[in-house]
């Protein structure tokens, strides 16, 4: 099963989690995905999913001026945003238990 | 260092920022602050000399990285495929409207900025009906954008290349030139508001049948202030933003000018060499009388009994010939000759005009054109009695002084006051 077509539901609540912690520029948020196993998202994705999230008001941005190369913009999770990554959690762990069961029982 | 050498990332985003330009320009340059860093630091991992293609081979082309922004930041898709529109021919029927959007706003851009620079240079409210030439253009204009949108003008191929030629010097910068003057925009249509409203105050002053361009002025300051505020999420506004900022660039520079030029002459002479100011010459480069603000042709002098004085020479307080050009009839063009200059006063009158076969000047049959010189003093003067004579002030002895040569100023304003 492809995993980038699993991706694409998931992706929002993926950037949400990655930022529960800390406040991360666009790459930063990118590498996390890919340090924490998801190796198939698409750069542009993320970027996109940034500034979806951002619009729809569920993270703030600040700059931070950068002594080498171009200045970086930092998202973090502000109070919507973290109720949407409860809500989402929520849905994704009853989601992927329900999932566990299908295939415990057809393993 | 990826500052040192953006060449890829560069030309890599520039083409990404075509490939949304239909997007609003602030979230599009929003989007690319988050791209921007990853593609330096990817460059810089390339190593020097990174070519655009090295960024294309882990990133895909920009127009599908562009594709996959649109698609997961949830922005519309392009309506049409910028590739095919590049590609299609340019005299094509469907370019004629979206070029005469664009060129037509240019040219009444243009136009609108010289009659505004010329009227706040004169100081003449009636050359601003000059504007008024241009506005059916510009109404067209305004009403192919209201009907057709901005889209088909955005997609033209010369707007296309001007947008990329921006953005490459944009990222130039890392973007900050632009982003800096878009900061000042807010202070730029208030600028705008107030240079409109004060000019209308100004062509009052001069002229009272300026009274009609105040409200006009009001009505465009408080447009342009409208205008300013949505403009970022409504182009089509920019048909009414550029026209107004071109008329505020035409009037602050015509109005630059013209302070200057008024600060030149009624200011102290900074250039000691030269004696007269600028802007006074006539077209033989001779200096012209003036008096207040008005020029003067010529001067007669009479003396204390009221006897017109036929021949004076005229000097100014250091001893400098008032010399102007001095003009007889040419005979056979029938016009006005320059003979030459000098100080002497009064010139004879010389009246041009048409004569017929029989010689009547400027008769109902006249078509020859014709010329006459008349040394008669055209009026004459009431010198009042008792002027003559002023013993207590202290400015009758320099006329008694027996210089040659003459100080007019101080014995020409004794019978006028």
């Amino acid at each position: 099963m492809e995993i980038s077509q699993l991706l694409k539901g998931v992706l929002d609540l993926a950037v949400l989690a990655v930022l529960r912690g800390d406040d991360g520029y666009g790459y930063d948020v990118l590498r996390r995905l890919r340090l924490a196993g998801l190796e198939e998202v698409g750069d542009a994705s993320v970027y996109g999913t940034l500034r979806r999230l951002y619009k729809a008001g569920l993270l703030t941005s600040y700059v931070v001026p950068s002594e080498a190369g171009p200045h970086r913009k930092y998202y973090s999770l502000n109070e919507p945003g973290r109720e949407r990554l409860a809500e989402s959690g929520k849905t994704w762990q009853s989601f992927a238990s329900t999932m566990n069961g299908l295939l415990g029982e057809a393993a | 260092m990826s500052t040192q050498n953006p060449t890829a990332v560069r030309v890599y985003l520039a083409r990404v920022r075509t490939a949304l330009a239909d997007l609003p320009d602030s979230e599009v340059e929003e989007i690319l602050e988050d791209v921007r860093p990853h593609l330096a630091e990817m460059e810089s991992e390339l190593g020097e000399g990174a070519k655009v293609e090295g960024l294309i081979d882990k990133l895909g082309t920009p127009e599908s990285y562009a594709a996959e922004l649109r698609s997961s930041g949830g922005y519309p898709p392009r309506a049409d495929d910028p590739a095919v529109v590049v590609a299609a021919k340019a005299g094509s029927p469907g370019r004629k409207g979206p070029r005469f959007a664009f060129w037509g706003l240019a040219f009444c851009c243009l136009g609108i900025a010289m009659f505004a620079f010329a009227s706040a240079s004169s100081m003449q409210p009636g050359v601003l009906m000059g504007v008024v030439l241009f506005l059916p253009v510009l109404a067209g204009t305004i009403w192919y954008v209201m009907t057709r949108g901005v889209r088909p003008v955005a997609e033209l191929p010369e707007v296309v290349k001007l947008k990329g030629f921006l953005d490459q010097a944009n990222d130039n910068h890392n973007g900050k030139v632009i982003t800096y003057l878009r900061s000042l925009k807010p202070a730029w249509w208030i600028l705008c508001a107030f240079a409109l409203v004060g000019f209308g105050l100004f062509m009052l002053l001069g002229h009272s049948y300026a009274a009609v361009l105040l409200p006009v002025m009001l009505a465009a300051a408080v447009l342009i202030v409208w205008v300013g505020t949505r403009i970022a999420t409504e182009r089509r506004l920019l048909w009414l933003a550029v026209p107004i900022s071109a008329f505020v660039v035409g009037i602050v520079f015509g109005g630059l000018g013209k302070a200057t030029e008024v600060m030149a002459r009624s200011g102290p002479s900074y250039y000691p060499g030269s004696s007269y100011p600028a802007g006074y010459q006539d077209s033989y480069g001779n200096s012209q009388l003036t008096y207040g603000s008005s020029s003067i042709d010529n001067v007669y002098a009479f003396d204390a009994e009221g006897k017109p004085i036929p021949e004076v020479y005229l000097y100014d307080e250091r001893g400098r010939p008032l010399s102007t050009t001095r003009y007889v009839c040419e005979k056979s063009s029938g016009g006005r000759q320059k003979v030459g200059e000098d100080n002497r006063y009064p010139r004879p009158n010389i009246e041009e005009g048409v004569t017929d076969d029989q010689g009547n000047f400027n008769g109902y049959n006249g078509y020859r054109g014709s010329c006459r010189e008349n040394a008669n003093v055209p009026f004459s003067a009431a010198i009042p009695k008792g002027a003559k004579v002023s013993p207590s002030s202290p400015s009758a002895s320099p006329s008694a002084t027996p210089l040659p040569s003459p100080s007019p100023s101080t014995t020409a304003a004794q019978p006028t006051r």
